[in-house]
């Protein structure tokens, strides 16, 4: 019996949609995409808990540090360094260190003071990210309130013109989340295969892309590791492909990335195949 | 031929009826299963909502604890917790738990920001663990002094209305290495009505009546184990059809009421019911005894 968290089930085998193929964009391979990048050059904000920067799985990885505070007159930007409060936020870090390893790691702490300011503090997060010139940031988190519903959208809209990619966790539960419904963003939820290197594609959307998210071993708090189950975990093995991605093609932006990850992925790889093995043997070359 | 076809026959139709037997021996096995665990569980109701009507405010913690039992009950959990946010103190308290430690680990708070715990309280998103030894802080410091360090783990959070007040934690998974996301559901429905439990102070009524609300959402999602759900369709609908339960809670309603003038007044309400109730038993006594009947 395994668990899988909400919107997941759409990358089940049985349930995998068939994308439509499309002739020159599918000449894109992973091959050309990101064979042999690792990330060099690529500057990624990781929005969570903090991380844990002599973690074996980081390896001090971690280039900056940013904590949003909340003050009399809106924020102001703790750049020292942090720890996680969580663990959730290495093991993000974990995944995309392991994917992308010369990945510059920036880390955007918006967890672990309680239950407060939550919203306001994101939003300040990822504001910072914006007017910092990050390539791509990982946001395994969101909010469910409909008030922040506008509020997450301009900030999600200007990351975009901004040529920012957002990768966000498409919700646990069956409920929509901020920003990870919107349609500029990369939304992740868990598909079963544990290897690092497939996802999937799902030509229905709001989640765009399945990747490991289930009983995934990743890196918690004091050096250690974890067994967890969460679209949380799914989204950072986006993020680092969109790494290694970028680096290999630097000034990609949103659209030619999503694009990109599309042909990547290990169905439409598939349907392509047998695309061509239906021709040739149809005598159509 | 003609006999051969005939012994296939007579051989076709004893399978049929033995089959058919089956079945039916199966669903009166079935029914009358159905029918005592309907009994069990409509008991456990009526002294539920007994209790809560004649009892403290507190005493929510006993329904807690009930809901906390059923979840884990239905999820295979060996271990259960309830915590509530104190968001002034910055803590997560224990207000009810389950299992072989649960006496011990109410003398414990989790600071909130901290843990798996603080992290579902702050996220809101419900999170499931295998091999929690290997997590840092919480699960040693407590696990350790209670010499109890659980390996799997679900923790979802309980919401009123936006706010996060508090998560349910299931510990150790009987027989599986994880939660599943069925279990996940299922603790879903129970969190609901815990969130509502919680917030209740007085209102006595609502405590025995959200029990069966919660059932009959239960009952309603169908998104359960489906022998759970049968016995709990069985019994809401046996114990709300008969007019015994109204009429007890409105009892136990009146009760609680003299009850709260003072313990002499309750203790003169019980002689009088106890009273009444002897009356009546002479009453109908039957007449055959009576001395000159046979």
């Amino acid at each position: 019996m395994v668990m899988r968290p909400a919107w997941s089930w759409q990358f089940d085998e049985e349930h995998l949609k068939v994308p439509v193929t499309q002739a020159l964009l599918d000449e894109i391979t992973s091959e050309w995409a990101c064979a042999g990048s690792t990330g060099a050059g690529v500057r990624v904000a990781i929005i969570d808990s903090g991380v844990e920067q002599n973690h074996p799985a980081v390896q001090g990885a971690v280039h900056g540090w940013v904590e949003p505070i909340e003050g009399p007159n809106g924020y102001t930007f703790n750049e020292a360094p942090h720890t996680d409060a969580y663990g959730h936020g290495t093991a993000l870090a974990g995944i995309i260190h392991g994917l992308a390893p010369d990945a510059q790691i920036y880390s955007v702490k918006v967890l672990g003071a309680g239950l407060t300011g939550r919203a306001q503090t994101l939003a300040a997060g990822l504001r910072w990210a914006i007017d910092h010139d990050m390539h791509v940031a990982n946001l395994s988190l969101g909010l469910t309130k409909r008030e922040y519903y506008g509020l997450f959208h301009e900030l999600a809209d200007d990351a975009y013109f901004h040529n920012l990619i957002l990768v966000t966790a498409a919700n646990n539960m069956p409920v929509p989340t901020y920003p990870a419904q919107y349609a500029s963003v990369v939304s992740v939820a868990s598909q079963i295969d544990l290897n690092p290197e497939h996802f999937a594609y799902n030509p229905s959307p709001p989640v765009d892309f399945g990747a490991p998210g289930i009983n995934v071993r990743v890196a918690w708090l004091q050096g250690g590791y974890i067994t967890a189950t969460g679209n949380s975990y799914a989204a950072p093995h986006m993020t680092g492909h969109v790494c290694r991605v970028l680096s290999k093609h630097p000034g990609l932006v949103p659209y030619q990335v999503k694009t990109i990850l599309r042909s990547m992925s290990s169905n439409m790889q598939r349907q392509i195949t047998e695309d061509a093995e239906t021709a040739e043997r149809s005598g159509i070359r | 031929m003609a006999e051969q076809e005939s012994a296939e026959e007579v051989l076709r139709l004893a399978r049929e009826t033995i089959d058919r037997q089956r079945q039916e021996i199966e669903s009166l096995r079935r029914e009358q299963a159905d029918a005592s665990t309907a009994a069990q569980l409509r008991r456990i109701l009526l002294e539920a909502g007994a209790a809560a009507a004649l009892s403290e405010p507190s005493q929510q913690d006993d329904l807690l604890e009930m809901l906390l039992e059923t979840a884990s009950a239905a999820t295979g959990a060996s271990a259960s917790s309830l915590l509530v946010t104190d968001p002034a103190a910055g803590n997560l308290v224990f207000r009810a738990a389950t299992g072989p430690k649960a006496h011990e680990i109410r003398q414990f708070v989790v600071p909130l920001g901290q843990g798996i715990a603080g992290f579902v309280a702050e996220t809101g998103q419900p999170m499931a663990v295998s091999n929690v030894t290997e997590d840092a802080r919480f699960y040693r410091d407590i696990g350790q002094s209670l010499n109890y360090i659980p390996s799997s783990m679900l923790c979802v959070p309980i919401r009123r209305g936006d706010d996060i007040i508090g998560v349910i934690q299931l510990l150790d998974k009987v027989g599986e290495d994880a939660f599943t996301a069925r279990d996940m559901e299922i603790v879903g429905s129970f969190v609901r009505q815990a969130a509502v439990a919680i917030e209740q102070t007085s209102n006595l009524h609502d405590i025995s009546g959200l029990l069966l609300i919660s059932l009959r959402h239960l009952a309603g999602e169908g998104s359960i184990n489906p022998d759970i759900e049968q016995d709990i369709r069985t019994f809401v609908q046996h114990t709300t059809a008969g007019s015994t339960y109204g009429e007890a809670m409105a009892l136990a309603g009146a009760i609680a009421e003299i009850g709260r003038e003072g313990p002499a007044e309750l203790t003169l309400a019980h002689a009088i019911l106890n009273s009444f109730r002897d009356y009546l038993h002479s009453r109908n006594a039957p007449l055959f005894t009576m001395a000159g009947f046979g």
